[in-house]
């Protein structure tokens, strides 16, 4: 059966560009390669370090910049095509835990709302790895609440004077700059006063704390800013404009990352599938059909990825997909993985084999179906999955207002206009 | 990939949503549930197969048909769904029309495709059972092919004038056509719970039937011709959905509790997201599997078509359960038009092949050269 299908362009120029794709990846992989999730923990690092330079050297790495900034300009259904050659062959698009940050956030931001001269100050070095970036919008008192948000940037002559503190900050202790919100009028509440700024951490006035998550390991950090100095031209969109300029980072999602995800999806099925064959739980009719089931919401998430990125070929602005899908694939993530966990059985209650080599995702290509310390990690990520990134509760309240026109919540000490006794 | 309507496709799914709204909406299905008029048909059939041509939609131009592809086959399957249209369109223009098309030989489709398109005959089909919708048996003798057996839950058993049914012969699946006036064929409608489609039981005793596939690939024929019908339902349970969806939506903005409308509290609001995702989720994939149809490896596209039948399956049974949570107490009175889609949910769940019998398939599909199982 025609696995970890793509779907066919009807585009000749596309196919052609997949094609290069393929080939590169046949030239550039070692021989007998069979994805990084086969590499032992030990060797893994290194190969992201070499893969990297890899890329950036072939033009693979910011791929959607333009070409001044040293990217390839590329087209939407080039750079979908792109990531799933990718995830097929089990090499990772943005190798570094720090990359996605940079490129899919930091990246597009500074390209709408930056001036020239952030755009050449940070694009390049945030292309070359100098630069490592991670996003400080969560604090201890705003979470899903985000203008909430408490941290101050007084402005001091040139400077931005910063005290406060964010928190969960992924890839928080190998970051070396933050983007973050600040609050930099204080006569002003909630979503207004607040500027996005750009701040070198590696000053004495920002201290990065990393936390443990339930899996003993620390994808996650805190940072402390107490008197930090950020420099009033690293806000970008303008003082006090920051909720905007936060808030367009979300128009951005042009759907190109989700047919690639739905082949992990399916990578990571087939090896549930060799698991349960392994521990004699294939032949439980129970077993297939949750798989089945399973199988059925990857073609689910694959379709609406499918059709998330014909609206970003179309240029259009993205509908409700990319909400639905980062919704159902974490639900999606909690299900597989606890199917995985009750054919383990036993088995997970103590659990051995190779450490898992990607968090928060299914493992690449190649990572060991029978390793249960895989599965187990994988079952105790998938909690995480409906919390950051906009939780599944934030997620269908903004489905339900925006999509379906429900009212709000009225907010405390507020009556709701037109409410009858 | 075309996830988007064309503006044909647009003007096709409001002229029927129309057409449907002023001469086929729930008051032809509050007839069939209206004890006091059992026997009550509508005549709408006429029209819609007359004025708008509905019953020619998927047929092609070479037999009479307008030559519709897929997509707007369920286009009509969704409008059809969203208004439970007691009209037979399911069971002649998708159930039998797709069977003729995928299975029937050169003579078969001449010969019904045309009479199907100008409403002229009401057909049904019956293929790919399960144990519980019976079995029939095909036997030969002097060159005459009788049918044997009985069947349950024919989709219009009762109204149809022509069954095309899949009986097994000399070992070898084959499919076949049974006029319903034949002799030794009698129909008996069920009693059932979702009054808005008629099922029957079909029984057969030494019944002379044509056959009318050419025996060459049938079964990946009736495969093909299974998935495809899967989708024509899933777009229909889809329909179904929205109008759930709708009438929830509606009735969250205007009912107040407690000073405020009840779809300003989370757990309505929710309620509302979920009916909401899991249709898009389905109807997504429906359009996924249609683009698929032609040019997907068979076993491919058996599992898209089944992952979009479950899919439509679960959108519908909850779209229908949560609206009647969310309209409480009149939600469960008969009066309502809530418990019309729930039944009609819990029908469809049930036709051509439950999720069960789907995610057991896409297991089944998925045991066979695994890109991982190297």
């Amino acid at each position: 059966m025609s696995s970890a299908g793509h779907i066919h362009s009807e585009d000749s120029a596309v196919e052609d560009f997949r094609s290069t794709i393929v080939g590169f990846l046949a030239d550039h992989l070692p021989p007998g390669w069979t994805g990084l999730g086969a590499l032992p923990e030990s060797e893994q690092a290194q190969f992201r370090d070499g893969w990297r330079r890899t890329l950036v050297q072939n033009g693979l790495l910011g791929v959607s910049w333009p070409e001044q900034y040293g990217g390839a300009g590329m087209s939407v259904a080039n750079q979908s095509s792109l990531a799933e050659e990718f995830a097929k062959a089990g090499v990772p698009p943005l190798p570094h835990p720090n990359d996605s940050f940079g490129f899919n956030l930091l990246a597009p931001t500074l390209l709408h709302w930056g001036t020239d001269e952030q755009k050449e100050r940070f694009l390049p070095p945030t292309l070359s790895g100098e630069i490592r970036w991670a996003q400080g919008y969560s604090e201890p008192e705003a979470g899903s609440d985000l203008f909430n948000l408490r941290t101050t940037g007084v402005i001091e002559g040139d400077q931005v004077v910063i005290n406060g503190q964010k928190i969960w900050q992924t890839a928080g202790t190998s970051a070396n700059w933050l983007f973050t919100l600040v609050r930099t009028d204080p006569t002003q509440s909630r979503g207004r006063g607040i500027s996005f700024i750009l701040v070198d951490l590696d000053q004495p006035g920002v201290t990065v704390r990393p936390i443990p998550n339930i899996t003993g390991s620390a994808e996650f950090a805190e940072v402390f800013f107490s008197d930090a100095r950020a420099s009033v031209r690293d806000v970008v969109g303008g003082l006090n404009n920051g909720s905007k300029v936060a808030l367009t980072l979300l128009a951005f999602e042009r759907g190109v990352g989700g047919l690639a995800a739905a082949i992990g999806l399916q990578l990571e099925l087939g090896r549930l599938r060799q698991l349960a064959a392994a521990r004699g739980r294939w032949a439980s009719e129970s077993v297939r059909e949750r798989f089945g089931a399973c199988r059925s919401e990857v073609e689910a998430l694959r379709a609406l990825a499918a059709r998330s990125l014909e609206a970003g070929v179309g240029g259009k602005p993205p509908g409700s997909e990319s909400s639905i899908i980062k919704l159902r694939t974490a639900e999606y993530r909690q299900r597989v993985t606890e199917l995985a966990m009750d054919i383990l059985g036993l088995e997970g209650l103590a659990p051995t084999g190779p450490a898992p080599a990607e968090w928060g995702r299914p493992q690449p290509r190649g990572f060991d179906a029978l390793s249960s310390r895989g599965w187990v990690n994988d079952y105790l990520n998938a909690r995480a999955g409906t919390i950051y990134g906009g939780s599944s509760e934030i997620q269908r309240n903004t489905i339900a207002e925006q999509v379906l026109g429900l009212p709000r919540e009225p907010r405390q000490g507020t009556q709701e206009k037109g409410s009858g006794s | 990939m075309s996830f988007e309507l064309t503006a044909e496709q647009q003007e096709l799914q409001a002229s029927l949503r129309q057409f449907f709204a002023r001469k086929a909406g729930l008051n032809a299905v509050r007839r069939r549930y209206d004890d006091s008029a059992p026997d009550a048909r509508e005549n709408v059939w006429d029209q819609l197969t007359g004025e708008l041509g509905l019953a020619a939609l998927g047929i092609p131009e070479q037999y009479d048909g307008i030559g519709g592809g897929l997509r707007e086959v369920a286009i009509a399957a969704e409008e059809s769904g969203r208004v439970l249209l007691t009209a037979p369109w399911f069971a002649s223009s998708v159930l039998a029309a797709t069977t003729l098309r995928e299975v029937g030989d050169e003579d078969a489709k001449a010969q019904f495709l045309p009479r199907i398109a100008a409403g002229e005959l009401v057909a049904t089909a019956s293929i790919r059972r399960s144990p519980d919708e019976g079995t029939v048996r095909a036997s030969l003798s002097d060159r005459v092919v009788h049918l044997e057996g009985a069947l349950s839950y024919v989709v219009a058993g009762d109204e149809a004038n022509l069954i095309i049914v899949e009986a097994e012969l000399e070992g070898e699946p084959a499919l076949f056509a049974v006029d319903t006036e034949s002799a030794g064929l009698r129909t008996e409608a069920l009693p059932v719970v979702d009054r808005a489609r008629t099922l029957a039981r079909v029984i057969f005793e030494s019944v002379p039937a044509e056959r009318i596939d050419d025996g060459n690939d049938t079964l990946a024929k009736l495969e093909r011709a299974h998935a495809l019908t899967k989708l024509g339902l899933a777009a229909e349970q889809v329909g179904g959905a929205r109008a759930c969806l709708d009438m929830a939506v509606a009735y969250a903005k205007i009912r107040h509790a407690f000073g405020r409308p009840i779809g300003s509290f989370q757990a309505i609001k929710h309620k509302c997201a979920d009916i909401y995702i899991g249709i898009e989720s389905a109807a997504s994939t429906i359009v996924y599997a249609i683009d698929a149809a032609d040019v997907a490896p068979p076993e491919e596209f058996t599992l898209l078509a089944s992952s979009a039948h479950a899919l439509a399956t679960e959108a519908f049974l909850t779209a229908a359960a949560d609206n009647i949570q969310i309209h409480g107490g009149i939600g469960f009175t008969w009066e309502h038009d809530a418990h019309l889609y729930l039944k009609r949910s819990r029908g469809s769940a049930e036709l051509l092949g439950s999720r069960a019998d789907n995610y057991l398939r896409i297991a089944e599909l998925t045991e066979e050269g695994d890109p991982d199982n190297e």
